[in-house]
């Protein structure tokens, strides 16, 4: 195995075999998922959506698709700490990193091109259209920025040409947080929609972005096995922190708040997410990596999983949560709509995770994603 | 260039849904896409309850939201203030639905708002979700403008009747049915408005009936508060349009 200037090496990829046959299943579900979606929607259209005009117009798709976004610009970063700012102890992971992050990227655009109208007229159209007033605009313009510098990076490292604070990695800082920002502000510029308004939504954003990088920098270097995992997983526990923070800062001021819109918060506190989302996805993470039972590598990997768990369920409340409030669309709703998702919308999810463990491990078992050692050069 | 806008008078309006019906026939809409709604509300408790009404075309924003955010630029203003949607250049992603306060846009690849699915009985093709043996005449759509039935996955809303709206003689300040030279030009919910609750014409024009009934009777419009500057005015007898309360009744 190599190793880099005296850091134990990652062990996030499962060496050849087993990676390849994990990955082969995951492919496998992936296409089944696909199939079952597609299928529906050549032949329904996307009447298969549980979303409607005069209800929740964006839902699990647009959910799910934020989410792995999310997970894709947030683990980038951390590959960027090497590349962008040479700090070495991250060297370790950058490889699995930035497979990771296509992957994720991957992943989410699938889920969008299944819920947009005209994917391919997405794709040709929104950067010539030149609409800078759109967050949407400026998204897609980081993301065609975000998809290559990954895609050269990656290729660079392959070649064994790794190169530490030079521009192609600071692009990919840059545009990871951009990224997330410009996320952020799809929601967060609503004014329209108070339960989402507000310039911390941007920031709230980010910070999620960082507590999916660092869970997942921690999974794919190992946990305790790994000197970088060890690290990674303290400013994991240093992000969760700031998420609870946010967390609570925000359904606090909600339940205080008699805008029109902000009701949402009532309904969310009798609903048992929000309790799952922060007992059992933030707190309890939080706990393992507080005390010494962040020594044992399965609870771990454990608290990492559920703070992924925990960003889906938190994306899925703030996305949806945000348009219950009725706006002036057919009969006038006296509370909140309903709305729950179809079990095409579901699908989306298994679909999209499928796709991220098909390509990171098919890819692990391929690739070499671990770094070579400048000493065995 | 006119600035189109639109006065509906609350204490005129019957809430019989005369306008809707009218703009359903004019532009081929499928049940429950009402381009121009009438919604309907209760106040009160029982014993005391009343039941109210507002009627909502799309407000034609002087700063529209929709506009602002949509990726492609496919919602547009036109030069005469109305706001048109190309469903050449629409890609469906629905954030101009997220982003409208007024909630006047709908999606048309979705399950039937209201049943039947028209769609199944007279089925579309490649450039229309749905044939109606009733349509508008072939050379009045325009998918540029997006006035006419429109494909699969995109977002449409009211035009205004952009179709009507935009041959009417340069110079007039209303558009009216009872002004002979001006009648095929008006709006079809001003047209057959039974109680004559509605009034359209040009805002930039000191002489139009809509300004003098905005400054006679205090015209209002609606969610001032988001910025959009609706070109669509109620006159609410001096008071705010009915808004329920009871909409954010805790629930």
């Amino acid at each position: 195995m190599a190793t880099y200037d005296g850091f134990d090496a990652p062990r996030g990829g499962l060496d050849g075999r087993l990676g390849l046959i994990i990955g082969g299943v995951c492919a496998l579900g992936f296409l089944i998922c696909l199939w079952i979606v597609v299928s529906a929607l050549m032949e329904r259209g996307h009447a298969i959506y549980n979303t409607t005009s005069d209800g929740v117009m964006w839902g699990v798709p647009i959910v799910t698709y934020d989410f792995f976004m999310l997970l894709s610009v947030g683990v980038a970063a951390i590959a960027s700490l090497s590349l962008a700012f040479g700090i070495g102890l991250f060297r370790n992971v950058v490889g699995h990193a930035l497979w990771m992050a296509l992957a994720c990227v991957t992943a989410g655009g699938v889920a969008l091109f299944l819920e947009l109208g005209y994917p391919l007229r997405a794709m040709l159209m929104i950067l010539p259209s030149f609409a800078i007033a759109s967050p949407l605009w400026w998204k897609v313009l980081f993301v065609f920025i975000y998809v290559p510098v990954l895609v050269a990076l990656l290729w660079r490292e392959q070649h064994g040409a790794h190169r530490e604070q030079d521009w192609l990695g600071v692009t990919l800082f840059l545009t990871a947080v951009l990224l997330a920002l410009t996320s952020g502000s799809v929601y967060g510029a609503m004014s329209m929609r108070p339960f989402w308004f507000g310039g911390h939504v941007q920031v709230a954003f980010l910070v999620e972005s960082a507590v999916a990088g660092f869970a997942l920098a921690m999974l794919l270097s190992g946990g305790n096995a790994s000197e970088t995992g060890r690290v990674a997983s303290r400013f994991f526990g240093f992000a969760l922190g700031l998420h609870l923070a946010m967390v609570a800062s925000r359904t606090l001021t909600g339940l205080y708040a008699n805008l029109e819109g902000l009701q949402v918060w009532e309904k969310t506190i009798t609903q048992p997410w929000i309790y799952i989302e922060v007992i059992l996805c933030i707190a309890l993470p939080l706990a393992i990596l507080a005390s010494k039972l962040r020594e044992n590598n399965a609870l771990l990997a454990a608290a990492g999983v559920l703070a992924l768990i925990g960003l889906y369920i938190g994306h899925y409340e703030f996305i949806v949560g945000g348009q219950l409030a009725p706006l002036f669309k057919g009969a006038w709703v006296p509370g909140l709509i309903p709305y729950t998702p179809s079990f095409h919308e579901w699908m989306l999810a298994p679909l999209s995770a499928f796709l991220v463990g098909a390509v990171y491990f098919i890819g692990s078992g391929l690739m070499r994603l671990d770094p070579v050692s400048t000493r065995e050069g | 260039m006119p600035k189109w806008g639109m006065v509906i008078d609350l204490e005129k309006c019957t809430g019989c849904q005369a306008c809707s019906t009218a703009c359903a026939m004019e532009n081929d809409r499928l049940p429950g896409e009402s381009w121009q709604d009438v919604l309907y509300h209760t106040e009160g408790a029982y014993p005391n309850v009343k039941m109210k009404w507002l009627p909502r075309p799309c407000m034609q924003c002087e700063n529209p939201s929709c506009v602002s955010v949509c990726p492609t630029k496919a919602t547009y203003k036109t030069d005469d203030g109305v706001v048109l949607v190309d469903w050449d250049k629409c890609i469906g992603c629905k954030y101009c639905m997220v982003a409208c306060p007024y909630g006047v846009r709908f999606y048309s690849d979705e399950r039937p708002l209201i049943e039947p699915d028209l769609k199944a009985i007279f089925p579309g093709d490649e450039r229309r979700t749905w044939n109606p043996p009733y349509a508008m005449p072939e050379h009045v759509q325009n998918a540029k403008l997006g006035i006419g039935i429109q494909p699969k996955g995109v977002v449409s809303k009211c035009t205004f009747c952009y179709h009507k709206i935009s041959q009417a003689p340069a110079g007039v300040a209303d558009l009216d049915e009872d002004i002979p030279e001006t009648k095929e030009y008006t709006p079809a919910c001003v047209r057959v408005c039974p109680p004559k609750a509605r009034y359209f014409g040009d805002l930039d024009n000191p002489e139009s009936n809509v300004n003098r009934l905005i400054a006679e009777k205090g015209g209002v419009r609606l969610k001032e508060e988001t910025g959009n500057k609706p070109k669509v005015y109620y006159l609410a007898g001096g008071g705010s349009p009915v808004v329920p309360g009871q909409r954010s009744a805790r629930t």
